[in-house]
């Protein structure tokens, strides 16, 4: 009986363990253990190499501006769509997300392709940027331009809430306007402000594609790209890889203590029962004007200019030459939808890993969900937590650890070096998303729907096939979607486990961009992105459907 | 039939949320009742089979349901029970009929399902909205749906856990009466746990009140009214009025205002009257102690007034407690 009862758990820890912890253990046992004895040299040998403590002081720069500039942005952000007669445009919302979504590469490629020597802005405004936009402040604005949709996410909601009868009361016992928001609307606002930070500044940290394309070229290295050197070129050096990886894993580590102590300490219940009061501010022309535009200014930098890049340069002729209409062609398209083409290869190679991964990944994501609940009891807790692993470890970091491990002499077979491989990868770095996509339909169901099962249903099938699925379906549909669309376009690991003369999507724009056809590499990106904003929208109405019969 | 629970408890780490408990239900509509967090709840829930109790021995009649020692923990849904839930647990995404028939599926055929779901829904008067989600009935009449859920599965005995607490007063009165009816006329048991004295004492053959994970008290709702275990019990159940010693206590309607046969009179000043729309509920103070007793009519703040109370009437809570 012991058994039994503990089945579940054990089955979906062994897996977790083969996914996520094995590949994480394998790094650190490299690092440390050199012919079965306890060693500290390879990392020690690491620390003291100084182009490290440039990387480290480069990463953690990188970290704070763009912390700076995304608040910059998504602050006001925040506010008008709070405060103003924008409080009613909820798609807003859903158009933010999109550069959210956009695979930072292809936005920073976007970027490059602008702002470059001869690039669109010269052909535009026929002269040069009054500036040099190939900078460190270059980076951190891309960098930031993908990730302010986040901050600015976070802010509202916490705005929202705070929205209500707490703002009844401070307009019946408080003063001045000004003042009461110092004092009332701040002080709620920043531990949700901190958390966003830091979770903008790991997210930083973990940041391999704008690195990998803009970075390189300023020569600005960070952690990603060092480790992604270590690993591909010559010479390899796996030791100083691992040991780069524990680094960054401990900085994330510590980062994520912090903001879950803070998370802790200051999070208030700031829920007040009524929702926000319904009427319409009445906004002045000026502040109409005002955010609208700056609106407009913040999604044409951060979706105009890199969208109009890449459809641009996908649908060039002769590159080099000015965009006019006699330079215009739709070949490349033709080219990537040319069955046995390279390209038409490549995405399907994409499309095929990402439906197995994302397919293998909702199961055990929804699985893992059902099991977890309300993570009350410590299994479920360990579960919850080990499942959310790749949520606050740097991809590159599993990737790294998944190399080691299936490549380890004592394993009696390996997927190192099939399709499987990068499938596996996939699982192990977006598993988070199928298991929260599934705990979120489940939480908005009354917690008592589980005693119901427990106590009216003959069999555990019947709870499976008559209440979660219809109930659950479209969560777990919409996990599903999102792990493909980021299962199809992920860079990093595709990049260092394919199988020898295996492409896929990404890799396909990555080496079109750096060395070959940049149209054609482009007409890959457009691909992706439409395939992006699709399934955004698709995930979007799957929600609000869902919410709207319960 | 005859529930037993053998030193039945439940530790959650190393909080007891239910103390040991020794206790058998053999009356056919027994209420627990106790304050919020009092272990209530988690009891039913292990008579439920929906918590683990972390040791003891639960019988229905001579059928072992659950055993620590004996490694015995019968499913719920074997344990031929039904519940009803204080957020009614209804499925949102079948029909009225598609919830009850759902405890059905696999033991019964679809026309029999049928029938025995057109029965249930016609006893809890809701025949009409059997195509209807319950996201479009009222809070009233989503807990008749799982009332009807209940009795469709026809349980030896169905666990109701604050199943009223949801519905407004109105509504909540209305139900004490439908529940009681519809149990009876299915001859089922019935355990119903709630926080609210008044409907446990309507409702219940018999009272279990419950403290801090304990149970301080069993028996018939008179029997906990009028000799309470505990201070406790008696200022849980009902309203009182202590004597000097606080050991021994009266009940508001054993106070009168003229001498009656066997009566010992004490003197008081009002403090206040409040009206309770039948009557008021006058509070006086009388040697330091603040009492309560009712009256067709107020009374003037600071008036002097004699009090009259019957000794038979007194109720020492002492001699149980030791």
């Amino acid at each position: 009986m012991i058994v039994r009862r503990h089945a579940p758990f054990t089955a979906l820890f062994i897996i977790l363990t083969i996914l996520a912890i094995a590949p994480l253990l394998a790094v650190l046992g490299y690092t440390f253990f050199e012919n079965g004895t306890l060693s500290f040299e390879s990392l020690l040998s690491v620390l003291q190499n100084n182009s490290i403590v440039e990387t480290m002081q480069n990463s953690l720069l990188l970290g704070l501006y763009v912390i700076a500039f995304t608040t910059c942005i998504a602050l006001p952000l925040a506010i008008i769509r709070t405060k103003t007669f924008l409080v009613k445009s909820e798609w807003l919302d859903i158009v933010f997300i999109i550069p959210f979504m956009t695979p930072p590469y292809i936005g920073s490629m976007g970027w490059i392709l602008f702002m470059q020597h001869n690039g669109y802005y010269e052909q535009l405004f026929s002269a040069e940027a009054p500036f040099s936009f190939f900078s460190v402040a270059g980076m951190v604005f891309i960098m930031s331009m993908h990730l302010y949709p986040f901050l600015y996410l976070m802010l509202k909601n916490a705005l929202m809430r705070i929205d209500g009868s707490f703002q009844d009361a401070t307009l019946i016992y408080g003063g001045n306007p000004v003042l009461n928001w110092i004092r009332v609307i701040l002080p709620l606002l920043i531990s949700s402000y901190i958390m966003a930070a830091l979770l903008v500044f790991i997210k930083t940290l973990a940041e391999f594609g704008t690195p990998v394309t803009f970075g390189k070229r300023i020569g600005y290295d960070v952690f990603t790209t060092e480790i992604h050197a270590y690993l591909s070129r010559w010479p390899i050096n796996i030791s100083a890889a691992t040991s780069l990886s524990l680094v960054l894993l401990t900085v994330c580590m510590v980062i994520w203590y912090i903001q879950n102590i803070i998370s802790h300490k200051y999070t208030y219940g700031i829920h007040s029962g009524k929702s926000a009061s319904s009427s319409q501010p009445k906004d002045s022309l000026s502040i109409r004007i005002f955010s609208t535009g700056y609106v407009l200014i913040i999604l044409g930098l951060s979706i105009g200019v890199p969208y109009f890049s890449i459809i641009a340069t996908s649908l060039l002729k002769v590159r080099g030459e000015p965009l006019s209409f006699n330079n215009l062609t739709i070949s490349h398209y033709e080219e990537l939808f040319t069955i046995g083409s390279s390209s038409f290869t490549a995405l399907m190679n994409s499309i095929n890993f990402a439906f197995v991964a994302s397919t293998i990944a909702v199961l055990i994501g929804f699985c893992i969900a059902l099991y977890v609940r309300d993570a009350k009891r410590k299994p479920q807790q360990l579960l919850d937590f080990t499942s959310l692993l790749s949520n606050i470890i740097p991809g590159i970091i599993f990737v790294v650890g998944l190399i080691l491990f299936w490549n380890a002499a004592w394993l009696p077979t390996t997927v190192y070096n099939t399709n499987w491989m990068p499938i596996l990868t996939y699982i192990v770095l977006f598993l988070p998303y199928s298991v929260q996509y599934t705990k979120s339909a489940l939480s908005q169901l009354h917690p008592s729907i589980h005693h119901s099962n427990a106590v009216f249903a003959q069999n555990n099938r019947m709870i499976l096939l008559k209440v979660w699925l219809p109930l659950l379906g479209q969560g777990i549909l919409a996990g599903w979607m999102m792990t493909f669309i980021i299962s199809m376009r992920e860079l990093v690991g595709s990049l260092l486990i394919l199988p020898p003369s295996v492409e896929t999507s990404a890799t396909f724009i990555y080496s079109q961009f750096e060395q070959g056809d940049v149209s054609k590499g482009m007409a890959m990106a457009v691909i992706t992105v439409l395939l992006t904003v699709l399934c955004i929208f698709l995930i979007e109405l799957l929600q609000r459907k869902a919410l709207h019969t319960q | 039939m005859i529930i037993r629970l053998k030193d039945i408890e439940k530790k959650y780490d190393n909080v007891q949320a239910v103390k040991p408990i020794d206790v058998t239900i053999e009356d056919t509509f027994v209420t627990i009742l106790g304050q919020s967090g009092c272990g209530k709840t988690t009891l039913l829930k292990m008579l439920a089979g929906l918590t683990e109790p972390t040791s003891g021995e639960i019988l229905f009649d001579d059928q072992t349901i659950f055993s620590k020692s004996q490694k015995i923990n019968v499913k719920p849904n074997k344990r031929e029970i039904a519940m009803v839930f204080q957020d009614f647990g209804l499925w949102p995404h079948m029909t009225v009929f598609e919830n009850v028939a759902f405890g059905l599926r696999g033991k019964l055929s679809k026309t029999e399902r049928a029938d025995v779901v057109r029965d249930a829904l016609l006893k809890v008067k809701l025949e009409a909205k059997a195509s209807m989600k319950p996201g479009e009935l009222s809070g009233g009449q989503q807990q008749r749906v799982a009332l009807a859920r209940a009795i469709a599965v026809n349980p030896n005995l169905i666990l109701f856990d604050e199943a009223l607490s949801a519905l407004d007063a109105i509504l909540r009165e209305q139900m004490r009466e439908e529940i009681l009816t519809i149990v009876q006329s299915i001859g089922s048991q019935a355990i119903f746990v709630t926080h609210d004295q008044t409907e446990a004492m309507a409702m219940s053959d018999s009272m279990i009140v419950m403290d801090t994970g304990d149970v301080v008290q069993t028996g018939s709702p008179e029997e906990i009214y009028y000799s309470p275990a505990n201070p406790f019990v008696a200022n849980f159940i009902g309203k009182t009025n202590w004597i000097e010693d606080n050991e021994r206590m009266i009940r508001p309607e054993n106070v009168h205002l003229y001498p009656q046969k066997n009566t010992t009179c004490r003197s008081g000043v009002i403090k206040k009257s409040m009206y309770a729309g039948d009557r008021y509920v006058i509070f006086a103070e009388t040697n330091g102690q603040l009492w309560k007793f009712y009256d067709n009519h107020p009374h003037q703040q600071g008036t002097n007034i004699k009090l009259y109370v019957q000794e038979n009437n007194i109720h020492s809570l002492t001699k149980q407690e030791a």
